[in-house]
């Protein structure tokens, strides 16, 4: 910009692809430059429709050299999938060093030269969703687990990097984002479109940065193959059921055809014939979607996580990281055939990376499928399992050979599922047809009395007091539809472990980690299911875990909800016996005693309960599990008491829940979205040898008293969906990013927020427009869409759920996913840049979103932040954002 | 915004020393969470919720220490949370607890004020930024309130000139000698820029340019009234258009203020004198909103000066006949005497004032009229009322007026003319007299 006239000579550069750039005019002088120009650009391969944006580069002329304002990336995707649509709107011209500068009206349109590639490159038409339940659409199969890896040079590590301008890395940076990005998304719809699918649901993408350690970006994409029909076709077809029971073919269709087969395979195979190998790990399913379509009945097994940690080694990349990724999908198979189950549920992958240490997990919900009552199918399943589990012990053989590092995986694994062990008995079992209506279907343990792959206690359901159930569950998923939860009893757990770590370089450091980490796993367990304890829940949702390894800290958080089932029995109280003295122990004590007599006060009428009682006295089989009704947590030394007394976490006020899950189970659903809440806590943390744990809590504490504070006026209310991201960005710093949504079940008593704008003469379209700095490349808006001339505002609502509560959906417009760079040494204050930073990048995103027509952004998603500051008056920040979005309606009450 | 930026600075080291827990031992131990210290902390709430109150302290300049001081004064924040953090979080000393809280969400707010001063500057980009979504209402407010005047300030730069090099330093200077925030009186600088171009903006229509259309289009805008443009521009009321209006009026016409006899005048005077003046401009009938440019009218000037012709001699003795038979009816009859020998010179200083009028002239039309008028006023020991009386008189004394060579409809016109005259400058000379 020229200081001394406040104007700017602008002309915009549009990039796309491989195409050579092509130049506006200049718009001399004018902060309000008009273009009216249109450029035209062929493409013959159609795969770079999907990998590269446009790129329109805005600049300011200068005799001497130009200088940059901004830029602007338009993703084309969302119009490969709308029929021959355009996007248009107003786009925030954003600079890596400087932010949002301006905005500049764009329209592209696509045109499709008819000509077909019949061997296409690119995946037109597969649609890809970060949400797992599509309001909108039915989805009548679910195919398969779809994941794509690339690795890409990281342009901040590439040797060249010292000698340039640190805006021309951070932009290359940005681009290889939006390059991969793309391209993952082009490779896993081809392969969806291979096996017949349309849609991508639960997709989630994360972005590896492995440092100077690895010298990549890893960009990883993985999402769930569905096939998918607009409602109003889905009413017509569907019951044809020639010879078979018409539900068996309803079910067929709601599950997609690896599932599908072994349900055939298994209903028609006739009683004592064992099953087909059909039941091998190779064929369990891995599904990211935290919630099946209603009509898909099944049991939740438990809680399958499986960890390695690697070292990088920049040789064969891709190559390596495939095979460390694909193996670990392995054992988290093996898993769940080891619990009996055919598909995994609410799975999820993440990698967390410390110099040349990276330690990948993978972690879901084992569940069974259960068909609707029919003829008795599940005979027999002993012998496949037995056979399953030899082959599973064969294999685990073999994996223990491979590397000294991988047996820690298998510890961890022991120790994962050490809180099952507890928990679970043998039990005689009674086939019932009428258990399989039972509203908590999905809480039924899904094996038979002899197969139960672990010493684990039973009780009949409560509900039905038929068929048996655990005593407690713990998923990934969202709580199954129907399955009935107490009034009230949701609310947010979460685990969070910190140790300290010695400081090691290379394979001391993977090695140190990899003996951690299953001790630091067993710990997050026990603090699970202590705090189910102490506020009375038998079950935990919406679970998600991290780990996080820093300088000299090693961190693990665990995030649920929650529940008492009315299906599974109640759970026992939790009591604290310590051998330590002294007034410090005693007080903590005391509290435990107060909030678990509390609980013991609200269900002991309930406790009398005659199966509760018939439960237990038949549980002679394993005496020694007698005592666990009645877990007593010995504190033996002070690291103990330090882990105990972070156990209660400050009370929230009456009229107010935290949970991870998108509703809170056990009250009514929203019917409001109040506020989107991101909060983000970075502390200097020196840490102290025998307070470690509270410590740690008291970070997270004193970041939800934040949002408690802000929501205190507007109770009754809830922050659900609770995710939370902690690092350990550099040594004695610990940094807590804390995404949620806060919702409402009180009717709105504003006008509701997407509505169109209503009619006013305030100021006609003309002057709108005009706004300072707007720059203009096409032709003038007849009428905008964003603004409308009549002077409301366009509200792009942003939600993390994957719905907007009280409005009904119209239409699915597409992904939205956007990466920027920031960096700035402007300013003074380490908390205005990442308030600044994320504020930009929401800004680009609603942006974008109403150009795409939509007004709202679901499932919006921080895919990567990362916070650094170099120097003491620098910021640097990446930030990857995603969401999906979408055209709702408010319904009428 | 370089002050609202310096809030922030302070906020770096917070400790968390607030436990939370009920028992003594656990106060004590969370006494020891010094160990922790805030690097960066922010909580992002979408759609943005604003609290006016902090918004006007912070425009006022006021630091988010302050403005939390002033919260807690009147305890603005959520109800019950003080009665949560005693009884349910034991904390020892709640209220410290809920200023913490609310300093944090005030830095927070202040953060947000700042990225929004930059489209409230330019409200047109209020409408198309996506970073806020605020509704109708609370965007009114806000911009009604980012473009309150501020008189002191305001007073000030009428009749200044700041050039670009050094308009920082003469602010700052300024903000110094008025005891108010810089960041204040750059705002009222950059407001009473964009107002007083949107008011100039019919500048060019006066003057014929080339090409039809060019012309038509132009001759469209001017028609457009001065208050309109300004709240186009600004994206305010009517009310406070106008009195951005008056204040371009008085710029415009770099009015002389800081003379030793207008001391004692406020910037309400000067706003109210504005009003009176804003009158004898183009396209003013009564309403003075109704102005289509701020220069004065033409034609009104000219026949001003015809009437200066048209009162000769005779024609004032004629005049103070009908004045004097007028005043010995009425109020002012004490003062017939003084009003009798102090007339026709009187009237001829009315007369004068006219030619201050003129462009060159005006900006010290206030020093002309306190010298001219005030000034005669207090020789013939004339209240403020009495003055007013007088005014009124003169008004009504012109009708009857045999003047010579004037047509009945001319000496209506004339009638007329001398009224707007009289009347505003009866206006400014009651402000005058505070």
């Amino acid at each position: 910009m020229d200081k001394a006239s406040d104007s700017t000579d602008a002309y915009v550069e549009v990039k796309f692809a491989d195409c050579p750039a092509q130049r506006t005019r200049i718009c001399p002088k004018s902060l309000h430059p008009e273009w009216n120009q249109d450029f035209r650009f062929e493409i013959s391969k159609d795969k770079r429709l999907q990998d590269a944006p446009v790129e329109l580069k805005v600049w300011d002329h200068d005799v001497v050299h130009d200088d940059i304002i901004g830029c602007v990336y338009v993703d084309l995707k969302c119009l490969l999938t709308a029929e021959g649509s355009g996007i248009r709107g107003w786009f925030p011209v954003y600079d890596t060093l400087r932010g949002i500068r301006g905005s500049l009206l764009v329209a592209v349109n696509l045109e499709f030269v008819d000509n077909v590639n019949s061997f296409r490159e690119s995946s037109v038409g597969v649609k890809f969703f970060s949400i797992s339940s599509l309001q909108k659409h039915k989805v009548t199969r679910i195919l398969r687990f779809v994941e794509e890896l690339i690795v890409e040079d990281d342009p901040e590590y590439h040797w060249t990097d010292p000698f340039k301008y640190s805006r021309s890395t951070n932009e290359q940076r940005q681009m290889v984002l939006y390059h991969i990005s793309g391209k993952l998304r082009r490779k896993i719809g081809i392969t969806v479109q291979e096996m017949g699918g349309n849609a991508v649901l639960g997709y989630r993408q994360h972005f590896d940065l492995e440092g100077e350690g690895g010298g990549g970006i890893v960009a990883r994409g993985y999402g769930t193959a569905c096939f998918f029909q607009p409602k109003t076709q889905l009413l017509v077809p569907d019951q044809p059921g020639a010879g078979v029971p018409s539900p068996e073919l309803a079910s067929q269709q709601s599950l997609g055809t690896p599932v599908t087969e072994l349900l055939l395979s298994s209903s028609h195979s006739s009683v004592n014939v064992p099953l087909p190998p059909a039941f091998a790990a190779t064929d369990v399913q891995l599904f990211t979607l935290t919630q099946l379509p209603s009509d898909v009945a099944y049991s939740i097994g438990g809680l399958v996580l499986a960890r390695s940690v690697k070292i990088m080694k920049n040789t064969h990349r891709r190559k390596n990281r495939d095979k460390w990724w694909s193996a670990l999908r392995e054992e988290v198979k093996c898993h769940a055939v080891a619990l009996g189950c055919e598909f995994v549920m609410g799975y999820t992958e993440t990698a967390t990376i410390y110099n040349e240490v990276v330690v990948l997990t993978g972690c879901g919900t084992a569940c069974l499928y259960r068909p609707p009552p029919n003829n008795g199918e599940e005979v027999g399943r002993t012998e496949s399992l037995e056979k399953h589990s030899k082959s599973k012990m064969k294999r685990e053989r073999e994996r223990e050979r491979e590397k000294e590092k991988e047996r820690e995986k298998e510890r961890e694994k022991e120790r994962e599922k050490e809180p099952q062990k507890h928990s679970k008995s043998k039990r005689e079992k009674k086939k019932k047809k009428k258990a399989r209506k039972c509203a908590s279907l999905a809480c039924h343990v899904p094996y038979t009395s002899e197969n139960v792959p672990f010493p684990m206690k039973l009780s009949l359901c409560r509900v039905c007091k038929k068929a048996f159930v655990a005593e407690m569950i713990l998923s990934t998923t969202e709580l199954p539809r129907g399955v009935e939860a107490e009034e009230g009893s949701g609310c947010l757990l979460q685990a969070r472990v910190c140790r300290r770590k010695k400081k090691a370089e290379g394979e001391a450091s993977a090695i140190a980690a990899s003996e951690m980490i299953p001790f630091l796993e067993y710990d997050l367990h026990s603090q699970i299911i202590y705090k189910m304890r102490v506020v009375g829940a038998n079950a935990c949702f919406g679970l998600r875990f991290q780990l996080t390894i820093g300088d000299s800290l090693i961190a693990a958080v665990a995030t649920g909800t929650g529940v008492l089932l009315a299906g599974l029995p109640l759970p026992p109280p939790l009591r604290i016996a310590s051998s330590l003295g002294g007034d410090r122990s005693v007080a903590y004590l005391r509290q435990y005693q107060a909030a678990s007599e509390r609980r013991e006060a609200q269900m002991s009428p309930r406790r009398d309960d005659a199966f509760e009682r018939l439960a237990r006295s038949e549980d002679d089989s394993n005496s020694e599990m007698e005592d666990e009704s009645k877990l007593v947590v010995e504190v033996q030394d002070l690291a103990d008491e330090d882990t105990m007394a972070a156990l209660l976490d400050a009370p929230l006020p009456d009229g107010m829940t935290f949970c991870s899950t998108e509703t809170v189970p056990g009250s009514a659903p929203p019917t409001t979205n109040l506020q989107m809440v991101t909060l983000l806590t970075r502390v200097h943390w020196s840490v102290s040898k025998e307070r470690i744990n509270q410590e740690f809590a008291s970070i997270f504490q004193s970041t939800y008293k934040k949002a408690i504070f802000k929501l205190f006026g507007s109770m009754p209310c809830s922050l659900t969906c609770v995710n939370v991201d902690v690092q350990l960005p550099e040594e004695h710093e610990v940094q807590v990013l804390v995404t949620a949504m806060a919702t409402s079940s009180r009717p709105l008593e504003l006008p509701p927020a997407p509505v169109p704008p209503p009619a006013g003469d305030e100021a006609p379209a003309a002057a709108w427009e005009d706004a300072v700095f707007e720059l203009e490349p096409e032709e003038r808006p007849k009428r905008a869409r964003r603004g409308q001339g009549e002077g409301e505002q366009q509200h792009i609502e942003l939600s993390p759920l994957s719905f907007i509560p009280g409005c009904r959906t119209k239409r699915y417009l597409g992904r939205v996913n956007h990466h920027f760079v920031r960096e700035t040494s402007a300013r003074d204050d380490r908390s205005t840049y990442p308030h600044v930073f994320l504020r930009e990048a929401m800004n680009v995103a609603r942006a974008h979103t109403a150009a795409m027509g939509a007004n709202a952004l679901v499932g919006f998603r921080i895919e990567a932040f990362y916070l650094s500051y170099p120097h003491s008056k620098q910021g640097y920040c990446l930030i990857s954002v995603s969401g999906d979005a979408l055209l709702v309606r408010r319904q009428r009450p | 915004h370089g002050r609202a930026w310096g809030y922030c600075c302070a906020c770096v080291a917070v400790t968390l020393l607030e436990g939370g827990f009920s028992c003594p031992a656990m106060m004590e131990a969370s006494s020891q969470d010094a160990a922790i210290r805030s690097i960066c902390e922010v909580s992002l709430f979408t759609p943005v919720s604003i609290d006016i109150f902090v918004f006007r302290l912070w425009l006022h300049g006021a630091s988010a220490q302050e403005i939390v001081q002033e919260q807690m004064k009147k305890k603005l924040f959520p109800q019950g949370y003080d009665v949560y953090v005693r009884d349910v979080l034991h904390s020892p000393n709640p209220m410290q607890a809920v200023q913490k809280m609310l300093l944090h969400d005030v830095k927070g707010q202040i953060r947000n004020f700042s990225l929004l001063s930059h489209y409230l500057s330019d409200p047109v980009q209020l409408l198309s930024q996506n970073t806020f979504y605020l509704p109708k209402e609370t965007r009114d407010l806000l911009v009604e309130e980012y473009y309150q005047i501020d008189g002191n300030v305001m007073l000030e730069m009428i009749g200044k000139r700041f050039k670009s090099s050094k308009r920082k330093k003469a602010i700052d200077l300024l903000a110094e000698r008025l005891h108010v925030p810089p960041v204040l009186c750059a705002r009222q600088y950059s407001n009473l820029v964009v107002a007083y171009k949107a008011a100039q903006s019919t500048g060019p229509a006066t003057v014929g340019s080339a090409g039809n259309a060019l012309q038509l289009d132009v001759q469209q805008e001017a028609d457009e009234l001065v208050v309109e443009r300004i709240r186009k521009a600004l994206h305010v009321s009517r009310a406070l258009a106008f009195d951005y209006a008056k204040a371009a009026f008085l710029v415009i016409h770099k009015f002389d203020v800081g003379r030793s006899s207008l001391q004692a005048l406020k910037y309400k005077h000067f706003d109210a004198m504005a009003v009176a003046l804003i009158r004898w401009c183009p396209g003013v009938a009564s309403d003075p909103t109704t102005a289509l440019e701020l220069s004065l009218e033409r034609s009104f000037l000219d026949s001003l000066k015809a009437l200066k012709g048209i009162l000769g001699r005779e024609a004032l003795e004629e005049y103070r006949q009908h004045v004097l038979r007028d005043v010995g009816e009425g109020k002012l009859a004490s003062k017939r005497a003084k009003i009798e020998k102090e007339f026709i010179p009187f009237v001829k200083s009315l007369l004068s004032v006219i030619s201050a009028l003129e462009p060159r002239e005006f900006q010290n039309f206030f020093g002309v009229v306190h010298d001219k008028v005030r000034e005669p006023c207090k020789r013939m020991d004339l209240a403020k009322k009495e003055a007013m009386v007088l005014f009124r008189l003169l008004i009504a004394a012109f009708h009857p007026l045999a003047l010579k060579d004037c047509s009945a409809a001319q000496k209506s016109a004339h009638a007329k003319v001398w009224a707007r005259y009289l009347g505003s400058l009866a206006e400014c000379l009651m402000l005058l007299y505070a």
